[in-house]
């Protein structure tokens, strides 16, 4: 016998289903899209957090307009592929990622991907403060103010009790991600060099191999990490998408892989002229970027990427915070929705906001070495990457878990490419790390 | 329920007991699913993940604390 706080939660979710299914028979396309999307634009906007922009930005100030611009859309392209399984777990089983491995797998194995996903959930949380007091700092905001504000926006759950508006809330906040499209646009680049890169990855990075090896496989740990796993299927289920809005879901992640490829390549255009001449960005934090572009993209832009920064790290605060305590709400069994109120579902809220109060708390404790965080919290995220990845295709295999939407042979084969390439990346960089003078 | 919810007219009220219901037997059929039986492949498949984790994160940290 279900409470009535469950009850009431199917129901708002069968409410928002409702709409889509109205959409669907009148035959308005982009009002279903609209009332779909979300948990795929939300994901790959998130993944453009504080952490991930910096490496972008370091990337166009190393390396300037070349290899990395398509490398980095393949690296999107990686994520949708990883990502479209999700939309089809979450839908078809109406269940959040953690609770599918812990009872497909048993708790040996769902202990360890639980352990996985918090330690690297709490480092990068962390990394999302370190942004966002690193961005503020370029308006002279105080860092304990940075992370109240930053705190309370994560909170923004606790008031709205609906999935349908917080999505939304984040949603406007994650659309501000785009500002660097026009800080690049600001930079003045050379749109032919620009076009010629994304065709022929050329120019080939120049400097030494264990430089341009680091910052390869940072920009796929910026791109490819667990958390966005337990996310989006626990935001797919906790929308209450079904099946029929899987081709729906695929295109909401398509559109948020697009748009998030596109702000980073935008944070890369942007930075190339510190490339170009000849500034050594390798110690810049986010406010020294903001200050070493102000000749080239202004006043004007130079706030806007103090801006982006904040925003990339309240977003992924956000999102990281919901992926963490939807994980804690399964494995425990504990009420773990959106739609619930703090009343109904105590535990969930309090990791949701706890997890976020606990790494703003850390960035502000003084001499803690942050700069050690932000530079293992890529490196830990792509090490746990291949079992993350290994649980997500044998689910998406499973017949008695997703019926008849089981992957094909072309998602298993993408899918397995993903996981192969990030796994040989993982090795060569703990071997990078690790064993410096192997790739020097 | 329905004015909690929002809506009142037959058809919507339908169509939303129709999705609910939808919801509920989905979620029951997942709750009988038991564990999946692991081959030996996937068992080897599943330790060679695992302790690839381990000896990676190891190693990191120890590169880390040994750093500082």
């Amino acid at each position: 016998m279900r409470n009535e706080g469950a009850w009431n939660e199917e129901w708002v979710r069968a409410r928002g289903r409702w709409r889509v299914v109205r959409a669907r028979r009148q035959g308005r396309w982009w009002r279903v899209l609209w009332l779909v999307a979300g948990p795929g634009l939300l994901v790959m906007l998130g993944e453009n957090d504080g952490p991930s922009m910096l490496s972008y930005a370091a990337t166009g100030a190393q390396y300037g307009i070349g290899f990395f611009l398509p490398f980095v859309v393949l690296t999107f392209a990686m994520a949708f592929v990883a990502q479209e399984i999700t939309v089809r777990l979450g839908a078809a089983t109406q269940s959040g990622h953690a609770e599918l491995i812990y009872r497909r797998f048993g708790r040996f194995w769902g202990n360890f991907a639980m352990v996985d996903l918090m330690v690297t959930n709490f480092m990068t949380l962390v990394t999302e403060f370190v942004a966002m007091v690193a961005g503020s700092a370029y308006f002279g905001v105080p860092a304990p103010a940075a992370v109240a504000v930053g705190v309370a926006v994560v909170s923004a759950g606790l008031w709205l009790h609906r999935y349908w508006s917080w999505e939304r809330l984040t949603l406007g906040l994650a659309v501000v991600n785009l500002v660097f499209i026009p800080i690049a646009l600001l930079s003045h680049p050379d749109w032919g060099a620009v076009g010629r890169a994304l065709v022929t990855f050329r120019p080939w990075p120049a400097g030494g191999a264990t430089s341009t090896l680091t910052m390869i496989l940072a920009d796929i740990g910026a791109t490819i990490t667990p958390w966005m796993l337990f996310f989006q299927q626990g935001a797919v289920s906790d929308k209450g998408l079904g099946g029929a809005e899987i081709p729906w879901g695929r295109w909401d992640t398509a559109l948020g892989a697009t748009l998030a490829a596109l702000a980073a390549l935008g944070c890369i255009v942007a930075t190339a002229p510190l490339h170009a001449h000849g500034m050594n960005a390798s110690a810049f934090s986010a406010a020294a970027f903001a200050q070493a572009l102000l000749p080239w993209v202004g006043s004007v832009g130079s706030a806007l990427f103090a801006i982006g920064i904040i925003e990339a790290g309240v977003v992924a605060a956000a999102t990281i915070s919901v992926s963490s305590a939807y994980a804690w709400g399964e494995v425990t069994g504990q009420a773990h929705s959106l739609n619930r109120s703090l009343r109904e579902a105590p535990g969930f809220y309090a990791v949701l906001v706890g997890i976020a109060a606990l790494a703003g708390s850390v960035v502000l404790i003084p001499h803690f070495p942050l700069e050690t965080v932000v530079i293992l919290v890529n490196v830990v995220a792509v090490l746990t990457m291949p079992p993350a990845i290994g649980f997500l295709l044998l689910l998406a295999n499973d017949a008695e878990v997703v019926g008849h939407h089981r992957s094909g042979r072309l998602w298993n084969g993408l899918g397995i490419g993903v996981g192969c390439f990030v796994a040989l990346a993982g090795l060569v960089y703990a071997v990078t790390v690790v064993l410096p003078a192997v790739t020097r | 329920m329905a004015q909690r919810v929002g809506f009142d007219d037959g058809e919507t009220m339908t169509g939303l007991a129709q999705l609910v219901a939808e919801q509920e037997s989905l979620r029951r059929r997942q709750a009988t699913l038991g564990l999946r039986p692991l081959t030996p492949g996937l068992r080897w498949t599943l330790w060679g993940l695992r302790i690839y984790v381990l000896l990676m994160v190891a190693m990191v940290a120890w590169e880390a604390v040994t750093a500082h």
